[in-house]
C-alpha cells in the first residue's frame, strides 16, 4: 500500500445520518502529514459529526475513512490513532492533574519512573508544571484545558482532535492558548483537526480551513484565499464581514444595480442572469471630494459605530445598493470629520468585487 | 426625592456600614406564609403526638409521674440488646446484598445494549408500590411449613433472620434501583470517549470513571435501603417468627402481647 506523507489522512464519500437528519453528506477530504486543519462552520453544519467518525465515536452511516494509509473505517476508537480534547475538557474529576495526564501511558504498561518523567515534559509543555497535585474542579477551565491537552498527547498520536477547546473559554484565555496550541503544534508536528465555530479562532490557527454549511464541504483553503476568494456566497458572509448587492449582468463586465453600472470581473456568468456582488467593509475607499473614478457613487452617512481603532460606518447608497457597511479608521473619520448626515464619496474597486450567480 | 428628603439625618448609615436592607417582594411574603403554614402543620402532626407519648412514657400504669423508671426498666431487659443487634444486623446484610444486586442490574439497564431493557426496568420498579408485607407473604408461600420450594433451604426455616433478610431486600430492591439508575445514567459520556480514546481497558473503565462518577448515589441508595429496613415492622411481624427487632419491639411495648 502506497503511504506517501503528503497524504496522511483521506476521507471518501463520508455519509452519516442520523434517523431521517443527514449530518454529514458524502464529504471527500484530503489531509496532509503535520497539517493544522480547522473544520469551521455554524452549529449544525456536520463539523463536529465528521469529526467524532474520524475518531470513531460515532461510527459513518457509509463512506472510507484512512488512517496512515490503513483502512480505519471499521476500527473501534481504541484501535485508531488520536488524541482528543473536548469542549467540556472532560478530566477525570477523581483523579490528579498528574494521574490524569499518566492515564492513558499506565495503559500501555510503561515503567512508574519513565510515566513520572513523561509526565512531567507534558505539563511542562503545557505550562503546568507545578500543580501535580491538584484535582480538576481547583483549577480554572484554561488550566484543565492545558491539562486535557497533555493527557491527549501523552500516548503520542499521530494524530490530535480539538472539538471546541476554547468555546468554553473566556476571551483573554482563549487568545493566549491559541497561540499555544499553535506553537506547541510547530514544536511536535502531529497533524491536527480542529473544530470551531469561531472564524477568527480558524483564521489565525490553521494552515488550511475546512468551511462546512449543511453537512457538505463549501471551501477547503488557506485562510487567506477563504478571506479574500470565497468561492461561495454562504463563505463570503460567514467569514468576515460581507456587503451583498443585489444586480443583474448587462454586457460582460457590467453588472446593472438599481440604476447604476458597477465594472467588475463576471467571468463566464450569461447576460442578463440575476447576480449577488460582494464587498468587504475594508474595501469600498470613502473620500470626501468627488474623484470621477469607475464605480464611484455618492453616499450619505447614516451612522458611526465606535469600535477602538477603526469606525463602522452605515451608509445609505444609491437606489438598489440598499445600506451598506464600511470601516474607516478613526484617524480618518477625524479627518473626515465623518458624522451621521454627512455625504461621502465612495469608491468600489473593480477587483475588490465578487459576483456570484443568485442560483448559488 | 420625597422618600429621600423625609429621612432624618441620624438613621442615615455611617459610611461603610452595611445596612442596606433589600426591600421583601411579593415573592418573599409569600414564601415566609407558606413557611408558617408548614411549620405549624409539622407542630400538629409530629411534634404534639410526640410529646403526648414521651409524657406517657414519664407515667406508670395509673397515671402517676415516675420520671425515667420505665426507660430503666426497659434498658434493663435482655431481650433488648438482642433486638437492637438483630435490627442492625438485619438492615446491614440487606444493604450490602441490595446494593450490589441493584447496582448489577442497574448498570446492565444504563451502560449495557442488552435487549429488552425497557421491560427490566418496568418489571424491577413495579413493586415500588407494594407494601413490605407482601414480600414476606410470598416468601412464605414459597418456602414456609407447606412451601413448594421449603426443600431449597437445606432444612434452615424460612421463619427468622434468613426470611427477614430475603423479604427486604425484594422489598427494598425497586427503590434502590431507581436511584442507582439516576446516578449511572447522568454520567459524563464525554469521560468514556476520553477513556476510550486512551485505550483504557473496560475493567479499568469501570473502576475509574463508572464507579467514582455514582459515588454519592451508591451511598445515599445504601442509607436509604439500611433506615427503611431498620424501621421496617411488616415483614419482621410477619415473616421473623421469634426473631425479634426494635421495630416489632415497640408494637410489642404499646399495644403488648
Amino acid at each position: 500500500m502506497p503511504e506517501s506523507k503528503q497524504n496522511f489522512l483521506r476521507i471518501d464519500n463520508l455519509t452519516k445520518h442520523f434517523g431521517e437528519f443527514v449530518a454529514v453528506q458524502e464529504l471527500s477530504l484530503e489531509i496532509n502529514d503535520g497539517e493544522f486543519i480547522c473544520f469551521l462552520g455554524p452549529s449544525g453544519c456536520g463539523k463536529t459529526t465528521l469529526l467524532r467518525a474520524i475518531a470513531g465515536l460515532d461510527p459513518q452511516s457509509s463512506g472510507s475513512i484512512t488512517q496512515a494509509g490503513k483502512d480505519i473505517s471499521n476500527l473501534p476508537p481504541s484501535q485508531r490513532d488520536f488524541g482528543i480534547v473536548f469542549q467540556s475538557y472532560a478530566l477525570f474529576p477523581n483523579l490528579t492533574v498528574f494521574q490524569n495526564v499518566a492515564y492513558g501511558l499506565e495503559n500501555q504498561k510503561i515503567p512508574k519512573p519513565e510515566i513520572r518523567e513523561q509526565v512531567n515534559d507534558l505539563l511542562e509543555l503545557v505550562g503546568m508544571p507545578e500543580q501535580t497535585g491538584k484535582y480538576p474542579a481547583q483549577l480554572s477551565g484554561g488550566q484543565q484545558q492545558r491539562v486535557a491537552l497533555a493527557r491527549a498527547l501523552a500516548t503520542s498520536p499521530g494524530l490530535l482532535l480539538l472539538d471546541e477547546p476554547l468555546s468554553a473559554l473566556d476571551a483573554r484565555v482563549r487568545a493566549t492558548l491559541r497561540l499555544e496550541i499553535r506553537s506547541l503544534h510547530e514544536r511536535l508536528g502531529v497533524t491536527t483537526i480542529l473544530v470551531t465555530h469561531d472564524q477568527e479562532e480558524a483564521l489565525s490557527m490553521a494552515d488550511r480551513i475546512v468551511v462546512m454549511n449543511e453537512g457538505r464541504i463549501e471551501q477547503v483553503g488557506t485562510p487567506e484565499e477563504i478571506y479574500s476568494a470565497p468561492a461561495s456566497p454562504f463563505v463570503a458572509d460567514f467569514i468576515g464581514v460581507m456587503n451583498f448587492l443585489q444586480g443583474e449582468i448587462t454586457n460582460s463586465g457590467k453588472v446593472l444595480i438599481g440604476e447604476n453600472k458597477l465594472d467588475c470581473e463576471t467571468a463566464n456568468i450569461p447576460e442578463g442572469s440575476k447576480v449577488r456582488v460582494t464587498v468587504r467593509p475594508e474595501d469600498i475607499l470613502c473620500s470626501a471630494e468627488d474623484k470621477n473614478a469607475a464605480n464611484s457613487f455618492s453616499v450619505k452617512v447614516e451612522s458611526v459605530e465606535f469600535l477602538g481603532s477603526f469606525c463602522r460606518l452605515i451608509l445609505s447608497a444609491p437606489d438598489g445598493f440598499g445600506k451598506l457597511m464600511t470601516d474607516l479608521s478613526t484617524q480618518q473619520v477625524h479627518e473626515l470629520n465623518v458624522t451621521p448626515e454627512t455625504t461621502l464619496t465612495a469608491v468600489f474597486p473593480a477587483r475588490s468585487l465578487k459576483v456570484f450567480p443568485e442560483s448559488l | 426625592m420625597s422618600t429621600t428628603d423625609s429621612i432624618p439625618a441620624s438613621t442615615v448609615p455611617a459610611r461603610g456600614a452595611s445596612s442596606i436592607r433589600i426591600k421583601l417582594s411579593r415573592d418573599d411574603y409569600a414564601l415566609r406564609t407558606g413557611l408558617v403554614v408548614v411549620i405549624s402543620l409539622l407542630a400538629i402532626l409530629v411534634v404534639l403526638p410526640l410529646y403526648s407519648l414521651l409524657s406517657k412514657s414519664l407515667e406508670d400504669m395509673d397515671g402517676n409521674f415516675v420520671g425515667l423508671q420505665n426507660f430503666q426498666e426497659y434498658f434493663q431487659t435482655p431481650a433488648l440488646l438482642t433486638s437492637i443487634t438483630n435490627s442492625l444486623s438485619v438492615a446491614f446484610f440487606s444493604a450490602i446484598i441490595v446494593l450490589v444486586l441493584a447496582f448489577i442490574y442497574a448498570y446492565a439497564l444504563t451502560r449495557t445494549k442488552m435487549p429488552f431493557r425497557l421491560f427490566f426496568r418496568g418489571v424491577a420498579l413495579i413493586p415500588i408500590l407494594a407494601p413490605s408485607l407482601l414480600a414476606a407473604i410470598s416468601l412464605i408461600y414459597w418456602f414456609g411449613t407447606q412451601g413448594v420450594l421449603k426443600s431449597w433451604l437445606f432444612g434452615a426455616s424460612i421463619y427468622g433472620p434468613i426470611g427477614v433478610i430475603m423479604a427486604s431486600c425484594f422489598w427494598v430492591f425497586p427503590h434502590a434501583l431507581m436511584i442507582l439508575i439516576t446516578a449511572l445514567s447522568t454520567a459524563d459520556a464525554r469521560l468514556y470517549e476520553a477513556a476510550e480514546a486512551l485505550r483504557t481497558p473496560k475493567w479499568r473503565i469501570f473502576w475509574t470513571v463508572t464507579l467514582p462518577g455514582a459515588k454519592y448515589g451508591i451511598l445515599s441508595t445504601g442509607f436509604i435501603v439500611f433506615t427503611l429496613v431498620i424501621t421496617d415492622f411488616g415483614v419482621p411481624k410477619v415473616i421473623g417468627g421469634n426473631f425479634n427487632v426494635l421495630a416489632t419491639d415497640v408494637y410489642k411495648q404499646v399495644v403488648g402481647q
